[in-house]
Parts: structure tokens; C-alpha cells; sequence
């Protein structure tokens, strides 16, 4: 069944077209991911789906319930993490849930709070004021808090983005949690590493316009195609481009004074080869490094797959 | 029963840390000011004499068995002095409450858009009508519990005046009713600015016209013709000074009267009454009450349908 259906949807705010013509089916039960560029247009999806905005044109659905017609309904299904950790820092952790579990309509929701506190493991943390908590800790309120109600489909925007490397684990698990009793997540990211390990499936989102749809088997296969190595050199970089030239799985290579950027299609594991050939040509290495796998090579991949 | 829970909730949020404690305390400060000042100016007429059984007495409180002194003609009658003692500490105490329930108003919604929250109540059952009617009871309850700190100063008014419970009733009423209208003014302005500075300029300087600044222009323009004073009476509708002086208008002894001047020339007959056109059935005070709700559910309305709205043109951010 599918848990979101948008179909044809546009949004249009201030004389600027923010999303253009969407139409994406999110089964139930998947992590979807959707992936773009900052302002490609992801939050605006997520929040004409959590109902604070209405679609300009075309039609959103969540389990069947029409966005516009039913808000009401759809917001009793839906559970919506914004990009921001907006809190009130005069409320406690526990107070703090409260206040939405009464804005939800929910009577006696002290286990819940509970239960919620334990699942995010902010549980010893519940008297604490919420300006005294690390932005991991916000994360995973706001999550605890877009689950009050138990919705079936959780929209979190950009849940990772500024968390720490503990911080991004245990949101991480928190989400493959949820996941496995059966919640559908659509997660925003900018982040391709960040989504990749949980997404069952992908949509890429650029200027508004749905790019590609994929599965997360084809997203692996992206990711695991072309990176983009950075090399800067000591010695004159001419030696290390003659190197690279060499390389069939080094391509595009692109010299700037003493830094070299390349693509390399191939497994990572050989790029230590890579590197040796470098020494063994006497190339004075001061830095290798690869660039994170990020969205505007997965993009660049889309226009122009691997051969 | 959600919109109180949630309403309670941000009212105690609202109720933490220190502004809470000096807004009590400079409400309470004005009061103790401007009683003092009240009974020092009034103090200068001749004492009234209050009667405890057979015995008078007087304001030096010295103790005497005969009769009651005559109020002289040129001078306060006690109830006058109980009246005007009403009208400005009962005036004093809604302009301050009103002043305070704009300015928490202003916070409310643009406090929400500042800190980012108002994505995560719209996306609650509360939706934009229950956000409106949080913000607008909260700010309204935050605002009356603060200015009531003050209320004692009624109960003086009570002891050691003349003054019939159902007058000190009755402006207690006029004040909650323009902290009512001045908290839907705050949270208005709140919801169209969407910035807590801009909010409160607005808020506090609409507040101000509308409860002070109406009554002014009114005294000004009725002095200068006869037409303007019959076309600017609505002027006085939402001044709670002048519903005061209406609700009181019976405790006014007829040589007073020439202390409310203008006011009493709303209608020679029917002073409290509006007079020329506007003429209508009911006293000035019970209309003032009117617009303060009618106001307060109209604006109510108005901030559903930005609050509403603003969803989208929160932010350009996608």
C-alpha cells in the first residue's frame, strides 16, 4: 500500500516557484529518502505533507487522506522533525512532551512520555530545562515528540544535519528502530552518507523538480561509482597528472596550481594503489583525500551515468 | 479542555524566571504610587465623614458624637471623592494591564516564529485556530494575574469609601475587558509581524490610541464645535476611563459634575448615554465592554487566517 502520494504537486511562494510538478509514490513501510541541494525544494515537500502549507497546484495524499481536504486527519497520521531545533527553554524534557501530548489531544500520556523518554534515551535527562540540552539530545526530543501521537508516517527534515559523529549514531538508530516496527520515514538530507545506510528507497530533488527515483540498491551502486579525490602535491603537479593520465580508473583530472582534483571509478580499496603509484613516481605527496560522496557528484552521475 | 491544557502549559512557561517577578513588582509599585498621589491630591478637600454606628468620624480620625459635618458646596461629597478615587485607580489599572497583556502578546506568535516552534503546533491538532486561542488565553490569564496583584487597591477603595460593592465589581469588569482586547491586539500584531519588536511597537501604540489616546482626541476635538463633538463620541468606547466614569456616574453628587466636564456633555440629559446619533439604550461602560469582546473575537479571527497563511511565507529556506 502506498503510505504518500504526490501527484503533479507545485508550490509557489512569493512569486517563486519552490517545487515544480512532483509526483512520487512512497510505499508504506519504506525509509525514503529524499535527497538535493539545499534549497532544491525538500522542506517544502515535507511541509505541504505535515500540512503547514498547501500544495499550489496537484494533489498530496498521506494513507489515502488529501492534505488539503483533510488536514485535520492527515495530521493524526503524520509526524513532522523540522530542520530546526526550535524548543522552549522555559519547559522541562517531560513538560515539554506534555505540552504537545495536550496539543494533540492525548489524555493520560504519562507512559507514553515514558516510553517515548526510553526509546530516545533522554529518560534521565526528563527534569532537565531543554536550553540545558546538547542539539543530539534536541534531535531526539523532536523526534520523541513527532511520536506522541503515534503516527504512522514520520517526516523528518535534515534529522543529522549539525549532529556530532555520536550524535548522528544514535539518531541513526533511533530511525532504523522505528523502521523496523513498521513506521514509514521520508527523510531529507543534503547528506547522501547520512540517509544511505537506512533508505530502502531514494528520490533526488533538484530546482524544484523530482531528478530521479531509485532504489537503495541503485543508490549504493551510485555511491559506490565515481568520488572525487583531492591531491596536493610538493613537487611539480605535471608528474602527478602523468601518473594519473596512467590511470584508466582516474579520469576528469583537473590541476590548480599545486592541488589536482580526479574522479576515480573504482572500488575504494584500490585507491591505495593509486597512492603507491604516486610514491613510486617519486610524487611528493602533502594530501590525499577523498571528498564526500555528496549529492552534487550523485547529480553529476544522473546527467552523466557511469560508463 | 485541550486548548486550556496546552493554554496552562504556556502560561506556566511564560510565568518562569525573573520578568514575571518585576512585572508584578513595578504594577504593584505604579499602584502603591498613584494611590498615594490620589489620596494626597483628594486629601486637600475637606474630610468626609464616615459614620460607624453613632459615632463619626472624621479624617484627622479623631472621634465625635455629633452630627455629620455638611460637605461644603465647593467641595468633594465623599461619594464624589470615592468615585474619582475609582475612576483612576480602576483607569490606571486597565491601561496598565492592557499595557502588559500587549506587550506579552507581542512575544506570542513571533516568539513561535523566532524560536521555530510554529511549524511543530500547526502540525498538532491545536492547527492555526487553537494556536490563536492558546496564545490570545494565555496572554490573557498571564496579564490579569499580574495586574491583579494590584487589585488590593480596591479593596482600600471598599474600607474607607462609600462605594458599593457593584461599582468596584463593575470595573473590575472594564479592566478584564480591555486586557482582553489588549491581548488580542498583542497577539495579533504578533501574528502579522512575526518579529516580537515590531509586534510590540505596534501593539503598544495601538493599545495606547485606544485606550488613552481615542478619549484625548475626543476632549480635544468636542471643545472646538458642536458637530465634532457629536461625531467623535465613539471616540470614548473603548476607554475604560470613561466606562469607569459611566459605571460610577450615579456616586457623581451634583456639584461635582463639573469635574467631568466633557464627558458629561455626551448628553445633557443621559451623560453616560451617547448622545446625537449614537444615541443608544444602553450606559457607555456596557458598550465599552462589548467592543472589548466583539474586538477581541474579531481580531481572533483575523489572526486564524494569518496564522493560517503564514505557513508559507515564514521563510524563503527550502
Amino acid at each position: 500500500m502506498t503510505a504518500v502520494e504526490l501527484q503533479g504537486v507545485s508550490r509557489v511562494q512569493n512569486g517563486t516557484t519552490m517545487v515544480r510538478d512532483v509526483s512520487l509514490s512512497v510505499p508504506e513501510g519504506s525509509t525514503f529518502a529524499l535527497v538535493g541541494p539545499n534549497g532544491s525544494g525538500k522542506t517544502t515537500i515535507l511541509r505541504m505533507l505535515a500540512t503547514i502549507i498547501r500544495p499550489s497546484a496537484g494533489k498530496a495524499q498521506v494513507l489515502g487522506h488529501d492534505v488539503v481536504a483533510e488536514p485535520g486527519t492527515v495530521r493524526q497520521i503524520v509526524g513532522y522533525v523540522p530542520d530546526s531545533f526550535g524548543t522552549y527553554p522555559g519547559l522541562k524534557v517531560r513538560e515539554y512532551l506534555e505540552f504537545f501530548a495536550s496539543a494533540h489531544r492525548l489524555r493520560s500520556a504519562g507512559a507514553t512520555i515514558t516510553d517515548l523518554l526510553n526509546l530516545v534515551e533522554l529518560r534521565q535527562v526528563e527534569r532537565r530545562y531543554l536550553s540545558g540540552l546538547s542539539r543530539g539530545m534536541k534531535q531526539r526530543l523532536a523526534i520523541a515528540r513527532a511520536l506522541l501521537h503515534d503516527p504512522a508516517v514520520l517526516l523528518l527534515d535534515e534529522p543529522t544535519f549539525g549532529l556530532d559523529v555520536r550524535g548522528r549514531s544514535d539518531v541513526v538508530a533511533v530511525l532504523k528502530e522505528l523502521h523496523d516496527v513498521g513506521k514509514t520515514l521520508i527523510i531529507s538530507s543534503h547528506l547522501l552518507d547520512d540517509v544511505a545506510p537506512i533508505a530502502t528507497d531514494v528520490a533526488a530533488i533538484s530546482g524544484g523538480r523530482l531528478v530521479a527515483s531509485m532504489s537503495a540498491e541503485q543508490l549504493r551502486r551510485l555511491i559506490e561509482g565515481p568520488r572525487r579525490i583531492r591531491l596536493e602535491v610538493a613537487n611539480d603537479p605535471r608528474q602527478a597528472q602523468a601518473v594519473l593520465a596512467a590511470i584508466d580508473a582516474a579520469q576528469s583530472v583537473e590541476a590548480e596550481g599545486q592541488e589536482l582534483t580526479f574522479l576515480f571509478r573504482g572500488s575504494r580499496y584500490a585507491l591505495p594503489e593509486v597512492v603507491t603509484a604516486l610514491v613510486q613516481r617519486e610524487v611528493k605527496i602533502i594530501r590525499f583525500a577523498e571528498e564526500s560522496n555528496d549529492l552534487e557528484v550523485l547529480l553529476a552521475s544522473l546527467e552523466e551515468p557511469p560508463g | 479542555m485541550m486548548l486550556w491544557r496546552a493554554a496552562y502549559t504556556d502560561l506556566r512557561a511564560r510565568s518562569r524566571g525573573g520578568a514575571t517577578f518585576v512585572a508584578i513588582v513595578v504594577v504593584v509599585a505604579i499602584f502603591g504610587l498613584a494611590v498615594a498621589l490620589a489620596f494626597h491630591a483628594l486629601g486637600q478637600q475637606p474630610a468626609p465623614v464616615v459614620s460607624f454606628g453613632a459615632q463619626n468620624f472624621g479624617r484627622s480620625g479623631t472621634i465625635s458624637n455629633g452630627p455629620a459635618t455638611p460637605t461644603a458646596v465647593d467641595a468633594l461629597t465623599a461619594s464624589s471623592r470615592s468615585a474619582i478615587l475609582l475612576v483612576v485607580l480602576g483607569g490606571l489599572m486597565a491601561v496598565c494591564g492592557a499595557v502588559v497583556a500587549a506587550t506579552v502578546g507581542a512575544a506570542s506568535v513571533a516568539g513561535e516564529h523566532e524560536r521555530e516552534t510554529i511549524d511543530l503546533l500547526l502540525t498538532t491538532q491545536l492547527g492555526a485556530g487553537g494556536v490563536t486561542a492558546v496564545k490570545t488565553l494565555s496572554t490573557f490569564l498571564y496579564s490579569l494575574l499580574v495586574t491583579l496583584a494590584a487589585a488590593p487597591a480596591f479593596g482600600l477603595l471598599l474600607v474607607f469609601s462609600s462605594l458599593p460593592l457593584a461599582s468596584v465589581g463593575a470595573a473590575l469588569i472594564i479592566v478584564v475587558g480591555s486586557i482582553l482586547l489588549s491581548s488580542a491586539i498583542g497577539v495579533f500584531f504578533s501574528s502579522l509581524t512575526r518579529s516580537s519588536a515590531a509586534a510590540f511597537l505596534s501593539a503598544v501604540g495601538t493599545v495606547a490610541f485606544l485606550l488613552v489616546g481615542a478619549a484625548a482626541l475626543y476632549l480635544l476635538l468636542s471643545r472646538l464645535s458642536n458637530s465634532l463633538h457629536v461625531l467623535t463620541q465613539l471616540l470614548l468606547l473603548p476607554s475604560p476611563v470613561a466606562a469607569l466614569v459611566s459605571s460610577n456616574y450615579g456616586q457623581f453628587q451634583a456639584p461635582d459634575a463639573v469635574l467631568l466636564p466633557a464627558l458629561l456633555r455626551a448628553s445633557p440629559e443621559h451623560p453616560v448615554h451617547l448622545a446625537g446619533p449614537w444615541q443608544l439604550p444602553v450606559p457607555l461602560w456596557l458598550l465599552t465592554i462589548a467592543l472589548d469582546v466583539v474586538g477581541a473575537l474579531l481580531l481572533s479571527v483575523l489572526t486564524n487566517k494569518i496564522i493560517q497563511g503564514t505557513g508559507g511565507a515564514r521563510r524563503l529556506q527550502i
